[in-house]
Parts: C-alpha cells; sequence; structure tokens
C-alpha cells in the first residue's frame, strides 16, 4: 500500500490555481525527487502536504498511510510520522532548542503511545542524533536556529528528522544556498537516515543532490502537473538539456 | 482646584490626611517645608485627566472610585512573609506594612559595616542631616500630581545607605504588605542612596491581605553616586482589584550604573511612571519592563530618560502581552539636552496583542539638542507571526504550546535583564503561568 497517494490534486492560492491535478504515489522506503522550475509549484507541494495555511485545495485528495492527511492540523501530521524540511527553516530567538525539542519528542511519542523521554534520556538521544548526523552539538544549546549559517539550519532540519523518527520526510529544497561541503554532509545524513520502512521526497531544482542521494523515482513538476516520472537517469537529462523542453513540451500537450 | 465635592473618596481622605499632617501634632517632622511645598503643588495640579497628553489613553477614574481610607498601622503575619517569598532567594528581608516600616518582620542581619537598611521616618527624625541632600532632592512634584501627594502624605518608607565602596553582594528585598478588608489606599516611599563605587540590588515585591481593592501611590528615589552601580527590580503581581500609580525617581552622579525593571503580572489599573536622570559624565541608565495583562488590566508605563550630560549611555526595553480587553500604554521619551554630546541612547517598545479586544498604545518621542548623539528607538505591535507557530506545529507541537514557547520566549530578554538567578527562576515560573 502507498504510505503517501496524492489523487488529482488542484490547489489555488489566492483565486490563482497553482496545482492542476498532481498526482504521485510514496511507498515505505522509497526515495522520489520532485524536481522542476521556479514557480513550477514544487514549494506549494510541500506546504499543502505539511499544512500550511493560506491553501485552498479545490479538488483530489491526499492519503497517509490510508488515512486522509488534509484533514489533519499540522501537528498531527508530524505525530503520524510526516516531517517536512523547511527551505527556509525560521530562527526563534529565546526559544530554546532543548525545551522545543523535548516538547516535540514527547508529543510525538505520546501519540504513539510510548512513555515521554526523561531530560537524562532525551539529552543523551539528543547527543547521539547530533553525531549521527554530523551537527555540532554546540547548535543544540542555542535557541531554535538563532544566528545559524544557511548550512546550519538545513543541518539543524536534517538533524530534527533524526530526533523525530518520520515514517515519510519531505525536503524542500533543502540542498538550495548550500555550498558543496555542506551539501555533502545534508546528504549523508539524508542516506543515513534511509530504511525500508522510511520514505522520502525530495523537492528540488538542481539535479546537483541527486548526485549525493540516489533517489528512486524523479518527477518532473511543470505548470502544477507532473509532466514525465522516471527512475535517476531523467535527472541526468534534465542536467544536460534543462526544463525547457519539457516546459514546451507540457504547454503543447495543453 | 480641588473640587471636593466631586472628588473621589481617596482625594477627600488625603485632604483630611494633609490637613491632619499639618495639624502639629505627633512627631516634629524635619520636612514639613518640603510637605507643604508638595501639597501646594498637588493642589495646584489636581488630578490628571484623559485630557492630559501624558494620561491620554488612562482613565483613572474608575481606579478611584472605591472608598478607600488610608492604610492604619498593622503587622506582617506569616502568611504574608510566606506570600512574598521567593525560591532560592538569599536577600536582605525588609518588611513594609501599609506603608510603614515593619523592624520586627524584617531581616537586617548579615548587613556590612556602615550600610544602613531603614526606616525613613524614625531616620528622619533621628538624624535628619543624612537626608539632607537626598530625600526628595531630585522629584519634580510640580511636574507630577502623584508624586507631590506622595510627598505631601508618606509617613514613612525603606531608606537604604550603601555607603563608599561597600559591595551589598545579597540583594535587599523589599516586601510591600498592604492589608486591604476594605479599600485601602497608601503612599509607600523608599530612599536608596548609593556612595562611590558601592553596589546594591533592590527587590521590591507586594502582597495584598484581603479582596477588597487597593490603591498604591508610590514614590522610590535612587541616588547613585560616582562610578556606583544600582539594581532596582519590582514585581507587581497583587491581583485585578489592585491599583497603583508609581513614580521611580533616578539620579546619577559620574560613571554610574542604574538599572530599573518592573514586571507587571496581576493588578487592575497601573500607571508606572519613571525619570532617570544620569547627571554625571559616562553614566549609563538601563530602564526596562515587562506587563503581562489579562482581563481589564490595564498598564500604563511612561518613561523619561534625561541626558543632562555628555558622554551617557541609556538602554530602554519594554515588552507588553496583553490578552483580552486588556490594555498596554508606553509613552517613552529620551531627552538629550544640549550637554549632552556623544549620548548613545536606544529605546524599543515591542507589544504582542492576542484578542481584538486588547490594545497596546505605543510612543515613542527622542527630543535631541545635542548634534553629536546616537539615539535609536524602535516600537512593534502586532501579533504572534503566523510562520513561527506553524514552524513548531511542523515539529508535533501543538498549537497551544506553540504559541506559549514564542511568548515566553518572546518575555524572557527582559527577564535576563535581571542581575539575580532565583528572581530569574521566579519570573520565568510566573511567565508561564500567565501564559497558559
Amino acid at each position: 500500500m502507498s504510505l503517501l497517494s496524492v489523487n488529482n490534486l488542484h490547489v489555488s492560492v489566492e483565486d490563482h490555481e497553482i496545482l492542476k491535478g498532481l498526482s504521485l504515489d510514496v511507498h515505505p522506503g522509497e526515495v522520489h525527487a520532485i524536481m522542476g522550475p521556479n514557480g513550477s509549484g514544487k514549494s506549494t507541494l510541500a506546504s499543502v502536504l505539511a499544512g500550511r495555511d493560506d491553501y485552498e485545495i479545490t479538488e483530489g485528495s491526499v492519503s497517509f498511510d490510508g488515512e486522509d492527511l488534509l484533514e489533519m492540523d499540522p501537528e498531527e501530521r508530524t505525530r503520524e510520522g510526516l516531517f517536512l524540511a523547511f527551505q527556509y527553516p525560521v530562527e526563534l530567538p529565546g526559544v530554546s532548542t532543548h525545551q522545543f525539542l523535548r516538547t516535540a519528542v514527547n508529543s510525538v511519542r505520546e501519540h504513539r503511545k510510548q512513555e515521554p523521554l526523561s531530560v537524562g534520556d532525551f539529552l543523551k538521544l539528543m547527543r547521539e542524533k547530533a553525531e549521527f548526523v554530523n551537527l555540532d552539538p554546540k547548535l543544540t544549546q542555542r535557541s531554535v536556529n538563532e544566528g545559524f549559517s544557511g548550512g546550519e539550519k538545513k543541518r539543524a532540519e536534517i538533524f530534527q528528522m533524526a530526533m523525530l523518527d518520520p515514517r515519510l520526510a519531505i525536503l524542500d529544497e533543502t540542498d538550495s544556498g548550500l555550498d558543496i561541503d555542506a551539501l555533502r554532509i545534508v546528504s549523508e545524513g539524508v542516506n543515513k537516515l534511509r530504511s525500508q520502512d522510511r520514505a522520502f521526497v525530495l523537492i528540488t531544482h538542481y539535479q546537483r543532490l541527486l548526485n549525493y542521494i540516489t533517489p528512486d523515482k524523479v518527477h518532473v513538476l511543470v505548470g502544477g502537473r507532473i509532466v514525465r516520472s522516471g527512475g535517476p537517469e531523467l535527472a541526468e537529462e534534465l542536467e544536460e538539456k534543462g526544463y525547457d523542453w519539457l516546459i514546451e513540451e507540457s504547454s503543447v500537450a495543453a | 482646584m480641588i473640587d471636593l465635592e466631586k472628588a473621589p473618596a481617596l482625594l477627600r481622605h488625603a485632604t483630611e490626611a494633609l490637613e491632619g499632617a499639618f495639624s502639629g501634632d505627633g512627631a516634629p517632622d524635619p520636612f514639613a517645608v518640603r510637605r507643604t511645598a508638595a501639597k501646594d503643588a498637588f493642589e495646584a495640579a489636581g488630578l490628571p485627566s484623559t485630557r492630559d497628553e501624558a494620561w491620554r489613553y488612562t482613565d483613572l477614574r474608575p481606579a478611584l472610585k472605591p472608598d478607600y481610607a488610608p492604610a492604619a498601622p498593622a503587622s506582617a503575619t506569616e502568611a504574608d512573609l510566606e506570600a512574598a517569598r521567593i525560591d532560592g532567594l538569599d536577600a536582605v528581608r525588609v518588611v513594609v506594612v501599609n506603608g510603614r516600616f515593619d523592624a520586627e518582620a524584617s531581616d537586617l542581619g548579615g548587613l556590612p559595616e556602615g550600610v544602613t537598611v531603614a526606616s525613613l521616618a524614625e531616620t528622619a527624625r533621628q538624624s535628619p542631616d543624612a537626608l539632607a541632600d537626598t530625600f526628595g532632592a531630585h522629584v519634580r512634584v510640580e511636574r507630577d500630581a502623584f508624586a507631590a501627594l506622595n510627598a505631601a502624605l508618606s509617613l514613612d518608607g525603606v531608606y537604604v545607605h550603601v555607603p563608599k565602596g561597600v559591595a551589598l553582594e545579597r540583594p535587599i528585598h523589599v516586601v510591600n504588605v498592604l492589608t486591604a478588608d476594605t479599600p485601602t489606599f497608601v503612599q509607600g516611599r523608599n530612599l536608596v542612596v548609593v556612595g562611590e563605587t558601592a553596589e546594591v540590588k533592590v527587590i521590591e515585591t507586594y502582597v495584598v491581605r484581603g479582596d477588597a481593592a487597593t490603591f498604591r501611590n508610590d514614590l522610590t528615589e535612587i541616588v547613585a553616586g560616582p562610578a556606583a552601580n544600582v539594581t532596582h527590580v519590582r514585581i507587581q503581581d497583587e491581583g485585578d482589584e489592585a491599583n497603583a500609580v508609581t513614580h521611580v525617581q533616578s539620579y546619577q552622579e559620574r560613571d554610574s550604573t542604574v538599572s530599573t525593571l518592573t514586571f507587571t503580572f496581576a493588578a487592575g489599573t497601573v500607571r508606572n511612571n519613571s525619570v532617570m536622570v544620569p547627571a554625571g559624565e559616562g553614566g549609563n541608565a538601563t530602564i526596562g519592563g515587562l506587563y503581562i495583562c489579562h482581563g481589564a488590566e490595564h498598564v500604563d508605563t511612561n518613561t523619561l530618560i534625561d541626558h543632562v550630560a555628555p558622554g551617557c549611555e541609556s538602554n530602554e526595553l519594554f515588552k507588553g502581552i496583553i490578552y483580552d480587553q486588556g490594555t498596554g500604554v508606553f509613552n517613552g521619551k529620551v531627552f538629550v539636552q544640549r550637554e549632552g554630546q556623544q549620548t548613545n541612547a536606544y529605546q524599543q517598545s515591542q507589544g504582542v496583542v492576542l484578542s481584538p479586544d486588547a490594545h497596546h498604545y505605543s510612543k515613542p518621542e527622542l527630543e535631541i539638542y545635542a548634534d553629536d548623539v546616537k539615539c535609536s528607538h524602535g516600537s512593534t505591535t502586532g501579533a504572534i507571526e503566523p510562520e513561527h507557530v506553524f514552524y513548531l506545529r511542523s515539529r508535533g507541537v501543538s498549537e497551544a504550546d506553540a504559541r506559549a514557547m514564542l511568548l515566553y520566549a518572546f518575555a524572557h530578554d527582559v527577564v535576563e535583564m535581571v542581575p539575580v538567578e532565583a528572581v530569574r527562576d521566579h519570573l520565568d515560573a510566573r511567565i508561564a503561568e500567565r501564559l497558559k
């Protein structure tokens, strides 16, 4: 059964239709890459899946492990096992990373009918996961993302992902703005977190990320629809030819 | 002039008390001259109304309506002291009940040689010369009717004197108790005099015993000598029947540092006036506060930092969190006189408004007559950033917890200005409770 099933999804923002009938099936363990030019609707897809306000779903459905995802509050989606790594993680001065993550982890655990972690166990988990994704533990002593560089913010997102142990992780342009070293570290983190039970949706503009994370499937999003799907070789073709030929093809088809 | 027929009870009682104070009975009053001047100033000024620009957003009439009587002499109870306790605070404890120094309930043990913590009235009677240059010396009663009323009527209070070179490590915790079986008003008074390079931290908290309405009219004077260091912290947390008009007046000689911080958690109508005068070169004046208003709470902060000397710095940070039908007001003025060259003055006022009926009025004012200064001010009033709430929710945190976390963070940097850990912990705990 699909872990995530998106069916004919139509989404508008302020009466402007962004997604125009998008369908996607993701099974446990799979890594999907969704690529597309600017304005194709990539980030809208990530936002709608994570439950951000201000998007109007006019048609279609999304189910997550058989349940209606669109009916759930954002926190409920996360507790059910969905995780969104933000394109622009916000800085929250004064919000302690410890306190925030302990609340987050324990709310997910409570939902899974697990005992809350004690302070000691939580700190241990945090040390382990920081090491696992190669995050400087000093960053976890600070306020959430406060004063972090772009690369540190993205690494912190992967760290939070590791802490929350999701079944489906959506990475919204996590590669954008990263230098090659940061990209490598982030990719390593993702690769280490790959497992039979966990699926990934990588949303990206550039093929570069896929040199480090080999996807099972690649989809090209143009004008709010997936216009082509294939294996990793499709990403290489895009790298060579750019998006223009697909944009032309899709506009001819439309 | 005041029309006594129409005046609120507080004013009638105050006027009677004024007459009594000048009838010549009781102990000799070494400050009778100042009292007379203050009485005249009060009668000339009358009570302010919302027609006065400085009182535009604060209508005192409802707060003045109860039939207040002057607070009578009383002693502190164990329960009062327990209510005032701050966990983990190792402090010199001064207890003031109904405006009068309560020596029995105070615990002044362990004060270093030369440090005075005493009844103001007692000191005035026994060694008036000690107070001659400081008591009432800097407050401009002609500018402030309530300060004038206090100067005319206050009977006692706390006198702190830290002589040259003494750094008092333990803070002084002033516990202000007010008994209120019936509506009660009181004139609280403090004088804190700190000598050259001396240091002191004064923490003021308030306890009301009884359910009736109260009205405090407090006046605290701080006089800091050269390179002295003074921290003054107030925690107003007496409940929604507690009304107050307070005035903090600080006067600083060269290179001194004075910080006055006010936290308001539970109150009726409160107006906090502060005037800071870094009067000598190289002074540093810090003023800050946090007000969390629920229900119909109304907290009005009015500050003036008067840069009359060159090379001084001032930092001002106020934050308000307003729920329900609450009102927060901030009016902060920074005045740089012609002599105030190389002044650095920074002012920030931030309000978060959490319901459609909540209000926050923020009015920063800079008035600069020197040409070589750095001054900045910022004033924001808004809601919680939705993207911040969404970020936390997207990590599994409930919306309510997310909002509480963000508000706590918003409030916390004012708490960090308090240099006493136990007080910071106490404030953090109270903030967390008030944000629930």
